[in-house]
Order: structure tokens, then sequence, then C-alpha cells
């Protein structure tokens, strides 16, 4: 029992991390095919790893709720909104009696009609509220304490207004006429904007991604070769 | 308490209030800034304004209600200059809550160009499994979603009859709300030789620079000001009406530069406190 739970993931580990590995320096129909069946293989065990969190999920407040945990009320509007959208998504019944159209899928179905009017303005509001704590936060805590910090306020500054109407407006009016150097304009937010962006930016994003990639590089060859064991839900 | 510590302890109730009605405000009665197109966004509609009559692209609509203010004026720009210039798109999403805004873009649209689903566009919906999808499709479009999101099986659709895999496809625009977009630069765009194109959100536009500089992509809409560029150049070439990125413009800058006024409001009063603790000590 122990080797299917220690050594048996190591091994498959191994060799599906090595095939595919080989498989992508191999341009042949065969080769293909093979991938195009592994990738079917995957898309049934994402459906597989679905399934187990919504299980995780209703196991988690159904227990919240047999032990009358604190906040379990929110565990039974959780359930319950869960039960409403996945019987009105699943169930194949007529609810035309309710003023809906027939077809589940139908933008005018119960689903459509839950999923719009209720999931889609609470996200919304969830994400919209942001933009309160965001100003407020900027205010009470953004603060120009050292080099690296005032370097950062007058970054986010100048890109707060280069990427907004406001200032290409501001441009557009403090343009002047300077002589042989044409139209200038004084105060042009997303010229720098646009500075900021495209030269040190793309510099520092393209070293970040270019060690997330060397890392993903190495976690994948620690993986395969089992010195990596911590997706098995232990320590390495 | 005077000015400087009135500001310093400022009550956030006060700042939200502020914020709720620099919103409110330009949203009921806009003064309508005048938007500029960048480059970037250039690049996305010059490119699917290339494509003929028939041609087809691959939208992914990856991203959520979270999302919706700044993405789906995307969606729904693009979808209209696609049905504009009788472009076929073929819609997917990778989210599991993408269906349903996908679902509303398009059907607003199609309904609005008088276009039949499996003829002049596909809606294909959702499936698990992110880059083993995108994968999925590079082999085989109709192998993967072997139904359309209502249930029609793709295989028989007229749509389908020449198009298979991304390689068919003569564009990609991937409308991301999270990290997708290396997902389809790589495993598609790249693999299959078709060229993409990002839109995403404000936040995380600064990370696809790198796409853009080496021409991985052809263009990035960054935001809600992308999909207003966007909708300004679709108004000024087809004279279709402006959507929601352009309502939501005035009210974004105003919120901008309140945001900027406060933090350097804000930074002068911590200086001036720091300055007067400063010589309160100096004077103990």
């Amino acid at each position: 029992m122990l080797f299917f739970k220690r050594q048996w993931p190591i091994i498959i580990a191994f060799v599906m991390g090595i095939v595919m590995w080989a498989r992508f320096y191999i341009p042949t129909e065969q080769s293909q095919t093979l991938q195009d069946e592994f990738m079917r293989w995957a898309r049934i065990l994402f459906g597989f790893a679905a399934m187990l969190g919504i299980l995780s999920l209703l196991h988690h407040h159904w227990n919240k709720i047999k032990l009358k945990r604190p906040g379990f009320g929110f565990s039974v509007v959780t359930l319950v909104a869960f039960v409403i959208m996945a019987l009105t998504g699943l169930l194949p019944v007529s609810w035309t009696w309710l003023g809906f159209a027939d077809n589940l899928r139908s933008s005018n179905g119960p689903h459509m009609y839950l999923f719009e009017h209720m999931f889609v303005p609470m996200q919304a509001t969830m994400f919209s509220v942001l933009a309160f704590f965001i100003a407020s936060a900027a205010f009470r805590a953004f603060r120009a304490r050292s080099i690296e910090a005032t370097a950062l306020l007058i970054a986010g500054c100048v890109i707060m207004i280069g990427r907004v109407p406001v200032g290409d407006w501001l441009a557009s009016v403090t343009t002047v006429e300077m002589g042989s150097w044409g139209a200038r304009s004084l105060i042009n937010f997303p010229y720098v904007t646009d500075w900021l962006l495209n030269i040190p930016n793309a510099a520092a994003q393209r070293g970040i991604i270019l060690g997330v990639i060397l890392s993903q590089i190495a976690i994948s060859v620690r993986i395969i070769f089992g010195i990596e064991r911590t997706y098995m839900g232990g320590g390495d | 308490m005077d000015f400087v510590e009135t500001i310093l302890n400022l009550d956030r109730r006060i700042i939200y209030t502020i914020v709720a009605l620099l919103v409110l405000i330009p949203l009921i009665k806009p003064f309508s800034l005048p938007i500029k197109p960048t480059p970037e966004v250039i690049g996305i509609f010059r490119e699917i304004d290339k494509l003929e009559a028939g041609d087809n692209i691959l939208i992914a609509a990856d991203f959520d209600p979270a999302s919706k203010p700044e993405l789906m004026p995307m969606l729904e720009a693009v979808l209209a200059h696609c049905f504009e210039r009788g472009i076929k798109p073929h819609v997917l999403t990778l989210w599991p809550s993408g269906p349903g805004l996908a679902q509303q873009a398009i059907e607003r649209q199609a309904e609005k160009y008088d276009k039949k689903s499996g003829i002049d566009y596909c809606f294909l919906g959702f499936r698990y499994g992110n880059v083993a999808v995108i994968l999925g499709i590079v082999s085989s479009i109709t192998d993967t979603f072997t139904t359309d999101y209502y249930g029609t099986p793709t295989r028989n659709m007229q749509i389908y009859q020449d198009v298979d895999a991304v390689r068919d496809m003569d564009y990609i625009l991937d409308i991301a709300a999270g990290a997708t977009v290396e997902g389809w630069v790589v495993y598609a765009a790249e693999k299959a030789g078709v060229k993409m194109g990002a839109s995403c959100t404000a936040v995380s536009a600064t990370a696809y620079y790198p796409l853009l500089q080496a021409d991985q992509i052809t263009g990035l809409s960054g935001g809600m000001k992308g999909s207003a560029e966007y909708e300004t150049l679709l108004s000024g070439k087809y004279g279709v009406p402006k959507g929601d990125a352009t309502k939501g413009m005035d009210a974004q800058s105003a919120v901008h530069v309140f945001i900027v006024l406060s933090i350097i409001l804000a930074n002068v009063c911590y200086f001036i406190s720091l300055k007067r603790e400063d010589e309160e000590r100096r004077r103990a």
C-alpha cells in the first residue's frame, strides 16, 4: 500500500514527464496523436479536480453548519445559493411557468437570470470596493519615506494621469510652438508614461519572466526526478 | 487641530464620499474628454481591420464579472468590428464564470448585425483545462469542443467545414483578466503561426510589454482605457456608437486626478508635520 502512496506517483511523474519532454523533439503524426490523447486525459482530470473542489466546498460548509461554528449562517447562504444555481443550470425541467425561456442555456433562462442579476452585481461590487480602499490607502500610506518609495510614488502618479484622457487633454492644452523644434507639449504625461512602460517596466518585466521560466524549468526537473514531492501532500 | 493635522487624520468616510461623487457625477453628466488611441491598441484594431470578409478570428473571453467594466466593452467592440467586416468570430472561455458574460456580448452583437450561430459565428463556451484546452484546439477545435455552448454538435456546423484548428484562424485575441495571455502566446499563436493580440486589465498590462516589443503580440489593450480607445477607433472608421468604456473614462479620469492630488497633499502635510516634530525635539 505504501508503494502506491509513495513510489507509484513518482514513477508516473517520471515516465509522463520524460515522455512528454521527448515527444516535443519528435515531430511525427504518432507523437502528435499521443499528445492529443494525453491532453484529452488532462481535460478529464481537470473535470475531476473541479468535482473534488465542489465536494470539498460542500463538506466544509456542511460541517460548519452541523457544528454551528461562528458565522455558520454564511455557510447556509453558500449552500442554498449553490443548490439553486446548480438546479437552475442542470435540471431539464420547464421554467416557463415562472416566465423564463425553456432552454436552460438561453439568456432568458433562470440560470442566466440569476447570473446576471445576482452573481454579476455581487462580484462587480466586491471588486469596485477596491477603488475606495485604494484611494484611502494611497492617501494614508503612500509616503515618500525613501528614495525607492519616492521613485514609486512619482512613477505611479505619472502613470495614473498618463493613462486616462485627462493626461491627453493636459498635453494638448499645454502645447506651444517652439520654433525649429515644432509644437511641443509642456506637460506631457502620456509621453512619460509611454517611456516608463516601454523602457524601465519592460526591462524589469523581462527579468521577471526569465526568472519565472527558469524556476519553472527547475521545478519541473525536480518533479520529474522525484526530488520535489510536495505535490503529494508531504514535505520534501 | 490645524489644517496639517486635519489632513493627516482625515476620516476615511470623507475620502469614500469624494470618490463616490467623482464616479457618479461624470457618469450622470459626462464632460466628454477626448480619447486618443495609443499605438498598442491601434496594433489590434489594424490587424483585425486587415482581415477580409469570411476570415476567422479566435476570441478567448477569459474574464469574469469582477473585470466586466474593463473588458466587456472590448469584447463587445471587437465583436461589432468582426460583424461589421463580415469576419467570423469563434468565442470561447477558459474561465468558469466567463460564459455568462460572453453569451450576453455575443448574443447582443449577433442580434444587432443579424448574424447566425454556426454560420457567421460560434460560441464554444467553456471547457476545463487551461493549457490542455489550448493545446486541444491547436490540434482540433471540433474534437475539443464537440458541441457549442448551446449543445449543437460543432462538427456539422457550416462554420467548421473549412476550419478545424487554431492554424486555420487568421487572428487570435485573448481578452484576459488573469495570466492566460502567456498560455495563448506560447501554445497557440507561436505553435500555429497565427498573429495574436491581447486585451487585459489595467493592472496586468505592464506584464505584457516584453511580448509586445518582441512582436509576440501585435497589440495590447490595457483596462477600460484600452477598450475606450478601441471604441473610438471603431466609431471613427465605421460609425459604430461608442460603448460603456468611453462613458466610464470621465469617471476614471476624475478619480485618478483626485488620488494623485490627495497623495501630493498628504505628502506635503506629512513633511510639514515631520519638520514640526523636528523643531519641537530641538526646542526640548
